[in-house]
């Protein structure tokens, strides 16, 4: 057991430091670098779902809430008060974790699950993206743009891509980090147990609302920081960066890589995502949306051969050795 | 001493009214079981007391303390172990994770050596500790749920219908280990159509019967009652 478990550590810091390498690979091409950064950013996603979709059993949509949230409060705060973007986004963290709370409590009283749950969560995307559509003074239909220096490190501008992945690769880290604690803790018990039944759970002692709120007000947290620093990576915010779309990807990432398995996300992130992209330049000139029909291919393909998740090969290729 | 003291509950779903009244006492040490037709209220019973369903009205009293209205998790942390009909088990997690959750969930949490009691009382579990609970046996489930139950060393243990759909072979071994616990000074309330075990091992019964108490006694007053044989307990 205990072997093991240093044998998994050695195996992840072995992971991150391929991944920190893997620029030097790619450095002269922003494309590729492009590509890493994009799998890192939907890789803290994914993770951060897991808490409470994968452990804690709720069916998600609401990713693009709490990545508007943290984009517009980053955004706002530079625009307004020249606050820089370093406590930006830690500042965008908190207000959708403060979202998050309020929207949680009387869902989680009310014991709304399953597809109201999935209902409700998604309706919140596009409500707050009505909301900031309307909001003239902080939203409003057009871009905002931020500073546009080609370099500054208080505005968190850079020219190429390179120091971005490597924020969000310390974010991505900081993400699987925090889900682990969660597992193999009290908290990540308590989840699993609500996901699996949750009377049974709560006769056992667990605090239903009290769990599945923590829960959700970390994962928006970590998806409030990754959308202050997709503002700074996209140059501005937009309305539409309350995307049901992405909220959608995030859940489905989430589950074919395997509900509560700390790194299933990002196993089905790093190859799906990649795949995705690398499909969208290869096919994107002759056929516009090709890549999508085989990405939905894909993942009805690991639905229905893997239910319990891309994690899952990993598992039984771990269990044939033992 | 008085571990649990139910007076006048009524209960239901709804506006479905279910429990008419109940009284019905535990003292500490003893095995009470609660027997009756199918549909005269006894897993509702079960259900009100741990704070699944709220009571109409009425008094659970537990260390003299009112339980009624509190949430479900409160009266677990307060001692209140509750293996409802069927055991509910997490299917996803293993076993060993299923008795964890046992433990983990009380603020006593696991006492060292507890585990290795449950191991003692069913050998199987822990042969079985790193399978998914899902992929035991019907009588297995069974006694993960009892086992679930007890590693949270509760003041009160609380069976619902433990030998439901479990074979007879099964079945007596269970109660095998419930005397065996009982032995031990285990305070139980429990819940059963197969009278037969449950009368035997009950100190004291009570006869449920739409939502009333209509008959209280020793174990064997309540099994040798003729009116009670031919009308409820088809013995
Ligand atoms: N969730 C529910 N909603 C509405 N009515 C219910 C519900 N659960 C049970 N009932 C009704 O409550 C009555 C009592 O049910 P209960 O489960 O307490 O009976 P029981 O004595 O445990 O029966 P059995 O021996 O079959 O387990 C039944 O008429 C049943 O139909
Ligand atoms: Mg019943």
């Amino acid at each position: 057991m205990r072997r093991n478990s240093r044998g998994s550590w050695l195996l992840a810091i072995a992971l991150a430091a391929v991944a920190a390498a893997l620029p030097l690979a790619f450095l002269r091409n922003q494309y590729n670098l492009i590509l890493l950064t994009t799998v890192a950013l939907y890789g803290v996603l994914t993770s951060a779902w897991n808490i409470i979709g994968g452990m804690a059993g709720q069916l998600d949509l609401s990713a693009g809430a709490y990545l508007g949230l943290g984009a517009y409060t980053t955004a706002t705060l530079l625009l307004r008060w020249n606050i820089t973007p370093w406590v930006g986004m830690f500042a965008g963290g908190v207000v959708a974790m403060g979202f998050a709370f309020l929207v949680g409590f009387p869902l989680f009283r009310f014991r709304i699950r399953e597809v109201w749950y999935a209902l409700s969560s998604s309706a919140l995307v596009v409500v707050l993206q009505v909301v900031f559509l309307l909001w003239k003074q902080v939203g409003g239909p057009m871009e905002r743009l931020l500073p546009s220096a080609s370099f500054s490190l208080y505005n968190l501008r850079f020219q190429s891509y390179l120091p971005y992945y490597y924020i969000m690769l310390v974010l991505l880290l900081a993400t699987l980090f925090i889900a682990y604690r969660i597992r193999t803790r009290r908290l990540g018990y308590y989840l699993l147990a609500l996901g699996d039944n949750e009377d049974a759970a709560e006769v056992l002692g667990v605090d239903a609302r009290g769990s599945k709120l923590k829960a959700l007000v970390i994962y928006a947290f970590l998806v409030g920081i990754t959308g202050g620093l997709y503002a700074c990576i996209y140059g501005f915010v937009h309305t539409s960066f309350f995307s049901p779309t992405i909220s959608m990807e995030v859940a489905i990432l989430g589950i074919v890589g395997g509900l509560g398995i700390i790194y299933g996300p990002l196993l089905a992130t790093v190859i799906l995502v990649t795949g995705r992209e690398l499909l969208r330049a290869g096919l994107g000139g002759r056929l516009q949306s090709l890549y999508l029909v085989i990405y939905a291919v894909v993942l009805i393909l690991i639905a229905l051969l893997r239910p319990r998740g891309l994690a899952s090969l990993l598992g039984a290729w771990r269990k044939e050795r033992r | 001493m008085t571990a649990l003291r139910v007076q006048g509950l009524r209960s239901g779903y709804g506006k479905v009214p279910i429990l008419a009244g109940v009284d019905l006492l535990v003292a500490g040490g003893e095995v009470v079981a609660v027997v009756g037709p199918n549909g005269s209220g006894k897993s509702t019973l079960l259900k009100t007391i741990c704070g699944l369903i709220r009571p109409y009205s009425g008094q659970i009293l537990f260390d003299g303390r009112d339980m009624a209205g509190r949430p479900s998790y409160h009266i677990a942390r307060a001692g209140i172990s509750y293996v409802p009909e069927g055991g509910r088990l997490f299917p996803n997690m293993t076993v060993r994770e299923n008795l964890l959750m046992g433990a983990f969930a009380t603020p006593a949490n696991l006492k060292s050596g507890l585990l290795e009691e449950i191991y003692t009382l069913f050998p199987i579990l822990q042969r079985r500790g790193r399978q998914y609970a899902a992929t035991l046996s019907g009588g297995e489930k069974q006694m993960l749920a009892i086992s679930r139950g007890l590693v949270s060393s509760p003041k009160i243990l609380m069976l619902d219908e433990p030998s439901l759909g479990i074979a007879p072979k099964l079945v007596e071994e269970i109660y095998d280990r419930l005397h065996a616990l009982k032995a031990k000074g285990l305070t139980v309330l429990l819940v059963e159509q197969n009278t037969n075990f449950a009368l035997e091992l009950a100190d004291r019964a009570y006869v449920l019967e739409n939502g009333r108490i209509v008959l209280e006694g020793s174990g064997q007053d309540v099994a040798a009652n003729p009116e009670i044989k031919r009308h409820f307990l088809g013995l």
